[in-house]
């Protein structure tokens, strides 16, 4: 799979390539409209992360020339608008996805997996590892082909963790994941309990401890001891 | 208004009554004795006019006492005094009893000497000053009520007139008690033709004119400074994430990253809550539908019914109607969930929450601590409230921001440790 990013701030360009190398894609970031016009014409993509607001030029002139291009090439948008008419705009001009700023490297990973498997394993909605497989359609989760009865927060919440897998998630990222709305609850206590609550019901039927912590920041689901 | 017109009309009629009272009560004492010396000179005029007829009479006729007293019937008596002495003509009032009125009057007298046929008579005219004296009175009291008719009569003009010239000013003040920073429709005033005014809307356009830009300039300034700051932050968090998978964490660094973890989380909630309230401010929340806040309510309590759970905090949702209202769907999820978010933070373990919906009002009651700030202040814009780590404090600002917007009210209560943040809905 290979991936443009195009981003203006050098240092966010830098850790999202640096992030995203680690799942095996091919990355390459370019800063500027002009670049990216010119890279999009040589060379083929199969994702493209494109932030809307260039110094020179509009990230959404991007996406239509992307699209004019290839039609089956998946996109996601970065604003650091918040807003609905940015997101709508960025949805009509053909884009895939919408991710705000500030965004986790962890949703944006997350993010590209859906996309890569809505465009590219057409007919697939069942992801494996190892024991664990997630239907995605029906949000069901089984251990050896055995169903575990996971709430729908606790389906979300070890799905963000396997696509993420590897890799410490940290707890903000898991509730901005799986309470997008984000109003201040003051307490990650809850997030606790529902690891908790989720550990327990895996290891019921069968499964091995996959979800480490980390003490103060987060989760990793990882095979490894 | 017109409570604070009708004072400023008091106030410049007392400062005529100030003058015009003394001027009036000084002008009629000095009225009344100018009037008195008139008729005084006059009745002495006519006494002395009568005793140059009494003498003229004697010096003709050299009659005796008897014959003058049937000639000249004016009111007078003789007096008999010694051959060498002269008494010169003299005035003077005097105060006689009047037995059938049962008071004294003042009667005015010319006392002279006559000589008739060798002896030598002391002359007393006399006339009744009564008549002279009511005359006075009667012309004094005439006086008095033209002083009354003509003070109703400026007041009322006055205030006819000032109803006219205030007309103006009243208007000027309609418009800029309307008025409202950042509201579309700067006031236009009328023209006067009075130039005190023209000037006052003069100011006032200019004043105004600086008020807009000002806010403008304010809003645009928290606009772009949290827009400028979404990058940064997201670099800041970018990197942190990578941090974070680098260095295997030892415990004491996995403390430190989490402290900058949570200061980052933070400064990301600030900045989001301040772009949303420009973004309020900015209007760009127009559309508007019939939203029901109740099922809004509901919905957020099962899909964050984890939060409440984890501290045990109970919901009490038996009061819930049906309450519509005609506002932006984003807004009012935004309303009801910081509102909820709210009630959840600030409450106490295995505390409560009381949710009650009627016709036009909406009662949130959370169990908490006391409050250490000003109740008030919480809803002010960039008050920043108590010390809770995640709290970024401008959850009820923007509660207070959205209620502004359509014109809700927003009251606070707090009962012990029972606080009550009630909206109602009627514009």
């Amino acid at each position: 799979m290979k991936i443009l990013i195009v981003e203006d701030e050098k240092n966010l360009l830098e850790s999202m390539l640096k992030y995203l190398s680690g799942e095996n894609y091919i990355c390459e970031g370019t800063s500027g409209f002009q670049l990216a016009e010119d890279k999009i014409y040589v060379n083929e993509y199969d994702v493209f992360i494109i932030d809307i607001m260039l110094p020179d030029g509009n990230g959404l002139d991007l996406v239509s020339k992307v699209r004019e291009k290839n039609s089956e090439a998946g996109i996601v948008i970065i604003s650091a608008k918040n807003s609905l008419d940015d997101k709508i705009a960025g949805l009509n001009s053909g884009s895939d996805d919408y991710i705000t700023k500030p965004f986790h490297l962890s949703e944006l990973n997350a993010r590209i997996k859906a996309l890569l498997r809505r465009k590219y394993s057409k007919g697939s909605k069942i992801l494996r590892e190892n024991e664990i497989s997630l239907d995605l359609d029906g949000f069901n989760a089984s251990v050896n082909e055995e169903n575990v009865g996971l709430t729908i927060k606790e389906f979300q919440l070890l799905h963000y963790l396997i696509v993420n897998k590897d890799r410490i998630v940290r707890k903000q990222s898991i509730v901005e994941h799986l309470w997008p709305d984000e109003y201040d609850f003051h307490s990650y206590d809850f997030l606790y309990t529902h690891v908790t609550n989720l550990r327990k019901k895996l290891t019921k039927k069968g499964c091995r401890d996959y979800i480490n912590t980390v003490y103060g920041i987060g989760y990793k689901f990882s095979d490894e001891k | 208004m017109e409570a604070g017109n009708m004072k400023l009309l008091r106030k410049t009629f007392g400062a005529y009554i100030l003058v015009a009272l003394p001027v009036f009560v000084i002008s009629m004492g000095g009225f009344y004795f100018f009037l008195k010396y008139l008729i005084t000179q006059q009745v002495d005029a006519s006494l002395k006019q009568d005793k140059q007829e009494i003498t003229e009479f004697v010096n003709n006729n050299k009659n005796d006492v008897t014959e003058l007293y049937k000639n000249i019937s004016c009111s007078y008596y003789l007096k008999k005094i010694p051959k060498d002495s002269i008494v010169f003509d003299k005035s003077r009032f005097i105060a006689v009893y009047d037995s059938v009125e049962q008071e004294y009057e003042p009667i005015r007298e010319l006392r002279s000497s006559l000589m008739i046929k060798g002896k030598n008579y002391a002359i007393i005219l006399q006339e009744s000053f009564v008549e002279s004296d009511s005359l006075i009175y009667s012309i004094a009291s005439f006086a008095l009520i033209l002083f009354i008719i003509l003070t109703l009569g400026i007041s009322l003009v006055q205030v006819f007139i000032a109803r006219q010239i205030w007309k103006p000013f009243k208007k000027t003040l309609r418009k800029i008690s309307r008025f409202k920073p950042g509201l579309k429709g700067i006031p236009e005033f009328e023209k006067t033709p009075i130039a005190e005014f023209t000037l006052l809307n003069e100011a006032l356009s200019k004043m105004i004119d600086r008020i807009n830009t000002d806010f403008e300039l304010q809003k645009k300034f928290i606009d772009n400074v949290s827009h400028e700051l979404q990058t940064p932050i997201s670099v800041l968090s970018a990197q942190i994430e990578l941090l974070i998978q680098e260095i295997e964490l030892k415990e004491s660094s996995a403390g430190i990253i989490s402290i900058i973890e949570e200061t980052l989380y933070k400064m990301k909630r600030v900045n989001k809550a301040l772009l949303l309230l420009s973004k309020i401010e900015n209007e760009q929340f127009l559309s508007a539908q019939e939203v029901d806040l109740d099922s809004i309510i509901k919905h957020f309590i099962s899909s964050h019914e984890e939060q409440f759970k984890v501290r045990n905090i109970h919901i009490e949702t038996n009061n819930i109607n049906k309450l519509s209202v005609n506002m932006n769907l984003t807004l009012a999820e935004i309303l009801i969930g910081n509102l909820l978010s709210n009630s959840v933070r600030h409450n106490i373990e295995n505390g409560e929450i009381k949710i009650t919906i009627t016709q036009h009002s909406l009662y949130i009651s959370n169990t908490g601590n006391e409050l250490a700030t000003d109740p008030m202040l919480l809803f002010n814009k960039y008050t920043y409230s108590g010390n809770s780590a995640a709290s970024t404090g401008l959850g009820l600002s923007i509660v207070k921001e959205i209620c502004n917007r359509y014109g809700f009210t927003v009251i606070y209560t707090n009962n012990k440790n029972v606080h009550t943040i009630q909206i109602d809905f009627v514009r």
